[in-house]
């Protein structure tokens, strides 16, 4: 993938790539059409060149048709002083022998060095007289043969006789400065060796031309420097003129249709440049600084720092502006969400503080660091935020035990994975720690996984477990003393069951004494003694009796909250048999409601043992075929509950009312069971009455206060398993 | 894009430091400019031998250090001299030059104190030998030619001479025909007959009674490769068939031997260089002059390549600077060039040697 980069560089560059790409194709369309252009214009100046071709032909015909005319003239009138007036366009006219001597002169020019005589043997002259005609014939343009001077040589044969003249140059000079004057083209002609034979400008100080270097076709690059102007050589080179015609075409008039056109080039490019870089720059200024300025908005708002955004500032472009507002908006709505969100975070990490067990959140990846832990996970641990900064490190201080350390961390991490696998809850741990202080914790880890995060809550159940143990160790003491009352409460209703026995078996005969000896006393004077003795030994076993109730008074006993309704259970049971040896029917009713009194378990048994005693004799006296039913009833008032006895016997004599032990209604009755129902309802604060029964007998009815005057309700079940259990 | 432009940038970058250091760094591979001059005579095809030369060199030697400033000069010592003085003032330290004595000489104090060194082709005034200056001089002077002229005028049983002095020269041929004169006297009994004249003036009417007194031999002063050398040695033939004609080293050109006629059956013309059939290098070199410029140069052409040659040896041995170029030159005792040894003594002048040219025809070729 590319790099990223600005709208603007990238905007920029592209643009800069393509105006140097049109600046490029721009240059080469107007190289090429300055080429073109050049090209016709050397083409025209090499016309040019042509037309001195022309005209110098034209001239040097002239010459040889008066060369050819000299030939032909008489002896005698070659040598005619009139001769120089009628070929004025010669420097040397002279006649010569076969071996090139010079035999006559005609005409030469002033200061020759040529006399009769001379000798034109050597040289490219004799190579040209060689093949002299009756016709003119013209050598190359040379160095003068006895003076070196730029010349033109004519031969001919004629008769016989050879000829020679030399043509005055002065003539192509002429016609090569009015071609200069008139085009401004330098214009020479040049030997086939270079040597400068005429000039236009003589002033250029061309000494030689390098005709093999220059004789390419005129191209601009080939460009030839003289006199301090730059020109483009054109060689023109006819057989029939013998010499090379160069024309220096200037330059100027090239370069500066090529500065023009560059120029232009330049204005147009710089312009164009230009007027990327202002657009760009406003572009920059309109829509990317905005954007930019956006963007690191963005960014600080990314990063959490504030992102204040002038809300109101004015946009040149639509679109930005809009931009802008809706940034403006957008922000000013995620500022109150974010602070909704700060609120929200403030006040669940005040929910975290003040939660009663301590809480720690990290995350699911591998360095699990711990982001968020609130007051009483340090409290608990001991150690700093920064002494916790991760799960690991927090487990090399916690658990310093390497071997106890894998195992927790082993157990933890995959329930926690297995926990995530399967999308459920982890389950609640519990481990031992160290605290920073080295006290041992016992800590219940419960783990939550939120998405990526794991929120863990810790309990210090170290109080729980002390308590725990300390209730366990209570109970057992407990068992232990209740054990031994257990047998200290069974010894002592054996005593009572026992002393109830004796009173019930010494009562008969003891009423029956006492009944004789009231009779005795009735009867006459003589049988006193006795009578008093036997009174006398009835009032010893009245006492006895009292004895033995002062003996029941004096049982130790001890009040606690006692269910009424488990002690008439009791009591049923015990009376079972007898229920079912006399086939009474049992009706009860409220027993299985709980109904807490503060009273002796076993005195109570007593009471209502007696009472179902009493009730299952009265029943038993009763006739086949009548109904043998006992009920037992519990009802409660608003502080009270009643126990209520009835049968479906005989009912009450009125004796019942009485406070006197040994009265009975019944027969064999010694009247010391309903005394004893008394006594021990006196000792629980009971009232006790009589009445009758709905079953058509008499009802005995014992009302005893309630434990704390309500229903006893269960007590709360605060276990460690219970809370183990979550 | 990004890319192509980074590239093409550390591209640019690369180039310029090469080429800044090529340009800076190393001054062995700069380019060293060399004046060189060739004669422009008034009224008369200019010869380019030398400037062609100095084409044919570069052409030859594309990896020279050597770039060269051509200067024209007219035969006017004040004109040559400030030729010189404007080279200079544009940073030309050394020369290479075509001048005769008579601009030369006048020329010389520009050379005295090691601000440009100047390799002389063509001046043998005696006034320029055994001088501590900074002209160098590959060709012998003055004294020893006109020595050698001597034995070969003794040598050719000559009693009547007749010497045609160059007075548009005199700081060449006053000299020398003094050491002339004396060498032949020395020789023997001679009977001289001397004239000063302008040789590029020569019109034979004006000479011809002094050309039809009895000669045995005619002595022809001059230098500059005149090309009216060859009509005054005609003149002189055509009165005096038999006699010798002797010519200096400075009219060894194809020129002035076209011009001989039949006279050229009686030259006797020494050279520097051996003929182009005695040496296969000269011959070689003057073939692809030739070749290149289709013209026969004169004999100045093989000097200006031998100066260019001895000035290319000290640029490539890492010496700059005239008065380095010098010491370096003089120190070495022979210099090879592909033209021939050059051998230098202590002030910078050859003793050199001349070389008869015998076949004369084939010189023309």
């Amino acid at each position: 993938m590319k790099r990223p980069v600005s709208i603007w560089r990238y905007n920029l560059s592209h643009e800069l790539a393509a105006l140097v790409a049109a600046a490029l194709i721009l240059i080469v369309a107007v190289w090429f059409t300055l080429r073109d252009m050049h090209k016709r214009y050397l083409d025209a100046r090499m016309n040019d060149v042509e037309k001195i071709h022309i005209m110098l032909k034209s001239k040097l015909d002239d010459a040889g048709a008066s060369f050819d005319a000299f030939m032909s003239l008489p002896g005698e009138m070659r040598e005619a002083p009139e001769i120089k007036t009628l070929f004025p366009h010669f420097a040397d006219l002279f006649r010569l022998d076969d071996t090139y001597k010079v035999d006559h002169i005609y005409l030469a020019k002033m200061h020759s060095k040529v006399f009769t005589g001379y000798s034109f043997s050597g040289g490219p002259l004799a190579r040209l007289l060689e093949t002299a005609t009756g016709q003119h014939r013209f050598s190359d343009f040379m160095r003068g043969h006895d003076d070196d001077a730029p010349s033109l040589y004519l031969t001919g044969k004629m008769k016989g006789e050879y000829f020679l003249g030399r043509l005055k140059l002065d003539f192509i000079e002429s016609l090569l400065g009015d071609y200069g004057r008139f085009s401004g083209v330098p214009a020479f002609i040049v030997s086939d060796h270079g040597f400068m034979m005429a000039a236009s400008n003589p002033e250029l100080g061309i000494p030689s031309f390098d005709l093999a270097h220059w004789l390419s076709m005129p191209v601009e690059e080939r460009i030839f420097e003289a006199g301090g102007s730059t020109w483009v050589p054109v060689v023109n080179t006819h057989p029939d003129i013998s010499g090379n015609i160069v024309v220096l075409i200037p330059m100027e008039l090239m370069k500066s249709q090529q500065q023009a056109f560059f120029i232009f080039l330049a204005v147009l490019i710089g312009s164009m440049m230009v007027l990327v870089l202002v657009k760009n720059a406003r572009q920059r200024k309109l829509i990317v600084a905005p954007i930019t300025r956006l963007a690191g908005h963005l960014r600080s708002m990314e990063e959490g720092r504030s992102a204040s955004f002038p809300a109101g500032t004015r946009q040149r472009l639509i679109e930005i502006s809009d931009i802008e507002e809706r940034f403006s908006a957008m922000v000013h709505a995620v500022r109150q969400r974010e602070q909704q969100l700060i609120d929200k975070e403030k006040r669940l990490e005040n929910i975290l503080g003040g939660l009663p067990v301590a809480v720690a959140i990290t995350t699911l990846d591998e360095k699990q660091p711990i982001i968020y832990s609130n007051q009483l996970f340090h409290h608990m641990f001991g150690y700093s935020r920064e002494e916790l900064a991760s799960v690991d490190e927090f487990a090399r201080r916690v658990y310093p035990d390497e071997k106890y350390r894998s195992f927790v961390m082993e157990r933890w991490r995959g329930e926690v994975a297995r926990a995530h696998r399967l999308q459920d809850r982890p389950r609640t741990m519990e481990f031992t720690v160290q605290a920073a202080d080295h006290r041992l914790l016992h800590v219940l880890f419960s783990t939550i996984i939120l998405e990526d995060q794991l929120l863990v809550a810790m309990v210090d159940l170290t109080p729980l477990r002390e308590s725990e143990r300390k209730l366990l160790h209570a109970a057992q003491r407990e068992a232990q003393v209740a054990n031994r009352h257990q047998h200290q409460l069974q010894a002592k209703l054996k005593s009572s069951l026992a002393a109830s026995a004796v009173a019930h078996e010494i009562n008969p005969p003891l009423s029956s004494i006492l009944l004789q000896c009231k009779l005795a006393l009735q009867r006459g004077a003589d049988y006193r003694p006795a009578l008093e003795a036997i009174s006398s030994e009835a009032d010893r076993v009245i006492k006895t009796i009292e004895k033995m109730r002062a003996l029941l008074r004096n049982v130790e006993t001890r009040h606690e909250p006692v269910n009424l309704s488990d002690v008439v259970e009791s009591a049923i049971l015990q009376v079972e048999t007898k229920l079912d040896q006399h086939g009474i029917m049992l009706r009860k009713s409220g027993v299985d409601q709980a109904w807490i009194i503060s009273g002796d378990e076993v005195q109570l048994l007593v009471i209502i043992s007696n009472l179902l005693r009493n009730a299952i004799e009265a029943v038993s006296t009763q006739s086949p075929g009548r109904l043998r039913a006992i009920s037992v009833r519990l009802e409660g008032g608003v502080d009270e509950v009643r126990l209520v006895v009835g049968d479906s016997g005989p009912g009450w004599s009125g004796l019942e009312l009485t406070q006197t032990p040994l009265s009975s209604t019944k027969l064999e009755g010694s009247g010391i069971g309903l005394y004893l129902v008394r006594t021990a309802a006196t000792m629980h604060q009971a009232v006790v009455d009589f009445g009758s029964s709905s079953l058509g007998g008499a009802e005995a009815r014992v009302t005893f206060p309630l434990y704390n005057r309500h229903p006893a309700t269960p007590d709360m079940d605060w276990s460690p398993a219970h809370a183990a259990e979550d | 894009m990004k890319k192509v432009i980074s590239i093409s940038l550390a591209g640019a970058l690369v180039i310029s430091t090469i080429w800044w250091l090529n340009r800076g760094g190393d001054d062995r591979t700069a380019l060293i400019t060399v004046g060189i001059d060739g004669p422009i005579p008034d009224s008369m095809v200019f010869d380019p031998s030398e400037m062609n030369a100095a084409d044919l060199y570069l052409e030859e030697t594309p990896d020279t250090r050597m770039t060269f400033r051509r200067m024209y000069y007219e035969l006017k010592p004040e004109v040559s001299t400030s030729l010189f003085l404007e080279a200079m003032a544009d940073g030309v330290q050394f020369f290479i030059t075509t001048q005769p004595s008579t601009l030369a000489v006048e020329s010389r104090h520009l050379f005295t104190n090691g601000s440009a060194l100047l390799i002389n082709t063509s001046s043998t005034s005696p006034l320029l030998s055994g001088q501590d200056d900074y002209i160098l001089r590959i060709i012998p002077d003055a004294r020893s030619e006109q020595a050698v002229m001597a034995r070969l005028l003794n040598g050719l049983s000559a009693r009547r001479v007749l010497i045609l002095q160059d007075e548009s020269n005199p700081r060449y041929t006053d000299p020398a025909y003094a050491f002339f004169t004396n060498a032949l006297a020395a020789l023997g009994d001679h009977e001289i007959t001397h004239r000063k004249l302008r040789v590029d003036g020569f019109e034979p009417e004006a000479y011809r009674a002094l050309f039809e007194e009895p000669f045995d031999a005619l002595y022809i002063l001059a230098g500059d490769f005149l090309v009216a050398i060859g009509s005054i040695a005609q003149f002189f033939h055509y009165h005096h068939a038999e006699a010798p004609i002797l010519l200096t080293p400075w009219a060894r050109s194809p020129m002035i031997l076209e011009t001989m006629g039949d006279a050229l059956e009686r030259i006797v013309l020494p050279g520097h260089h051996p003929s182009r059939s005695e040496n296969p290098a000269i011959g070689d070199y003057l073939t692809r002059f030739r070749q290149r410029f289709d013209y026969e140069p004169h004999s100045m052409a093989l000097f200006v390549r031998q100066a260019m040659e001895l000035l290319e040896s000290a640029f490539a041995a890492g010496f700059k600077t005239p008065v380095a170029v010098k010491d370096y030159l003089l120190s070495k005792p022979l210099h090879t060039t592909s033209l021939g040894p050059v051998a230098f003594d202590a002030h910078g002048d050859i003793e050199g040697t001349l070389y008869i040219v015998h076949d004369l025809s084939g010189d023309l070729r």
